[in-house]
């Protein structure tokens, strides 16, 4: 899976790294069971600090998308991951206002929101 | 003869540097001379003509550059040698750079004229690309670490030579585990792509690092087989000397090479650019990066993070070494001069040159001769040798181990056999050495 990060970007750098390992889960582009870098491994290739890294995998893990252990490191969680919080909602309450202000129709919405989420179902 | 020996072991700097920098104009992973252009670049008739000219400004600057070292050596009057060899190394290491800047510049104007320059610089990171972290073992490095110690069977005197062979061998092994960021060569999206550079750069780098361990274990026998035959010590070390440089440069033009053949499709869509982290296409200056040492975007080589303290501390030093280097000729021209002092003080013979002191006391003094000529193959096993001033410890076949503190170029010499150290002297006034020799012969 191809990272990226944007050092100028105002989402913090470890929030670039968790939104990016949940795309690629949900588009399947991160397989359960799968090996993630150990926190060393992907400071070195980004350049990113390891406390930020492990900022990171601390908040995948609190949220049910990895699981680590002493010996595998960090792997992508093998059961469903259940956890959606209440706040997203509101997330995505913001969003819909934002597309409903931006003239979008509710077709046009739902057939946005169809795509992206086959896009994830399709690979 | 110093000199002209001075001036081969560094006139062939600037050629090689030129071809390095000339090479550099041929598309190595999306780069050319320090600046990340896209596939539809390489066949721009403006970045033909602004690399077409960097091309031609180099070898005038080489030329220019060869003619100078010519005036430097054999024009030149023999005063301050040293200084105006200083001179000249600075000025090659530098002026060479001069065009590479300059284009570099002209690179990133273009560049940015023709929407090449991608808004915001991100750092990607191809998870499925992620080099190994095993590392050749440290076993490979133990051979030469015994080899480096085993003439001290034959030379048990200069242990501490053989043990700075061994020392040498042991951070060999440390630069080949610890300069290396081990970190993906990432050009663009094909993963396939990025595991193979990544394996071309780390085994060239652990290739370099054995096969030059390997040279300085057999370098250690060079002061063992110096004192038997001198010309074929000083042939063998001649050969392992190009041998390795020659190695080092085949390394490094192999690598240069296959990073040019994998990349030659790369820079269509997706593609890295982290120009804005290279000033200058040399420097990387990158405050977000956590890590001191990166990798040289094409070839081998490292670098540092000059954002990190330890880069600045390098930068620093940097800076003083190119810049004090014809102070350094100045420095090695002064100890050249010194001058060398022999009197004799309530029965003792001393000898003065700079902070070499020999105090030789007329009781354990127990053969005297004057010498016309120097023995053959004096061989330096430490201290200085100048045009006008030797001093320091020496071997000969003629007189094993000795000290010596003279000028070479005013004989007679006086041949001093003590109980302890035996000694070679002179003084730069002949007449004032006869003298010495006289009160040393008559004394009792």
């Amino acid at each position: 899976m191809l990272m990226t990060f944007d050092f100028s970007s105002p989402v913090p750098l470890y929030q670039q790294l968790r939104n990016q390992v949940v795309i690629g889960i949900a588009e399947g582009k991160l397989k359960p069971g799968e090996k993630l870098p150990t926190i060393r491994t992907l400071a070195v290739e980004s350049g990113v600090n390891m406390m930020t890294v492990s900022k990171a995998y601390q908040l995948l893990k609190q949220e049910g998308y990895i699981e680590t252990d002493r010996r595998s490191g960090a792997v992508i969680t093998s059961g469903k991951i259940i956890h959606f919080p209440k706040e997203k909602e509101e997330s995505l309450r913001l969003v819909l206002s934002e597309m409903r202000l931006a003239g979008m129709k509710k077709e046009d919405v739902l057939r946005l929101c169809e795509r992206l989420y086959e896009e994830g179902d399709s690979r | 003869m110093i000199r002209l020996i001075l001036w081969l072991s560094v006139f062939w700097i600037v050629p090689l540097m030129t071809y390095m920098l000339i090479n550099e104009t041929k598309f190595h992973k999306n780069i050319v001379l320090g600046v990340t252009l896209p596939q539809e670049a390489r066949d721009d008739e403006e970045i033909k003509g602004v690399l077409a000219k960097f091309r031609r400004d180099s070898i005038i600057v080489c030329a220019g550059l060869l003619v100078l070292a010519a005036v430097f050596c054999f024009l030149s009057s023999d005063q301050k040698p040293m200084t105006l060899w200083g001179i000249w190394l600075t000025l090659a290491i530098v002026v060479p750079y001069i065009p590479y800047v300059i284009t570099n510049a002209k690179l990133k104007k273009v560049k940015e004229e023709k929407g090449w320059k991608k808004t915001p610089a991100v750092i990607m990171v191809d998870t499925a690309a992620i080099p190994s972290p095993k590392w050749m073992s440290p076993v490979w490095f133990v051979p030469p670490f015994v080899i480096s110690l085993l003439p001290v069977l034959w030379d048990k005197e200069m242990w501490f030579l053989y043990a700075i062979f061994a020392l040498m061998i042991l951070l060999f092994w440390f630069g080949y585990r610890y300069l290396y960021r081990n970190k993906a060569e990432i050009v663009d999206a094909n993963t396939e792509l990025t595991k193979a550079l990544s394996q071309v750069r780390k085994y060239n780098w652990g290739s370099m690092w054995i096969v030059t361990a390997y040279f300085m274990a057999i370098t250690s026998f060079f002061p063992v087989l110096a004192g038997k035959n001198v010309w074929l010590a000083a042939a063998v070390m001649g050969v392992l000397t190009v041998g390795l440089c020659v190695y080092a440069f085949h390394v490094e033009m192999r690598t240069r090479r296959i990073q040019e053949k994998l990349t030659k499709d790369s820079g269509k869509d997706l593609y890295v650019d982290d120009d804005d982290h290279w000033i200058a296409g040399m420097f990387y200056y990158n405050p977000d990066d956590a890590m001191t040492i990166v990798n040289n975007r094409v070839g081998i080589n490292g670098n540092v993070n000059f954002a990190r303290p330890f880069g600045k501390i390098m930068a620093v030093f940097l800076v003083l070494l190119i810049v004090g280097m014809p102070f350094m000729g100045v420095f090695f021209d002064h100890l050249g001069e010194q001058e060398i002092t022999l009197r004799t003080e309530d029965n003792i013979l001393i000898g003065e040159a700079g902070w070499t002191k020999y105090e030789i006391p007329f009781d354990t003094v127990t053969e005297v001769t004057l010498l016309d000529k120097l023995p053959e193959r004096l061989i330096r096993k430490a201290g200085s040798s100048f045009e006008n001033l030797i001093k320091g410890r020496f071997y000969s076949e003629e007189t094993g181990n000795i000290r010596v503190l003279l000028d070479p170029g005013v004989p007679p010499y006086i041949y001093v056999k003590t109980t302890g150290w035996d000694y070679i002297l002179n003084v730069r006034d002949k007449n004032l050495t006869t003298e010495i020799y006289n009160k040393l012969k008559t004394n009792p």
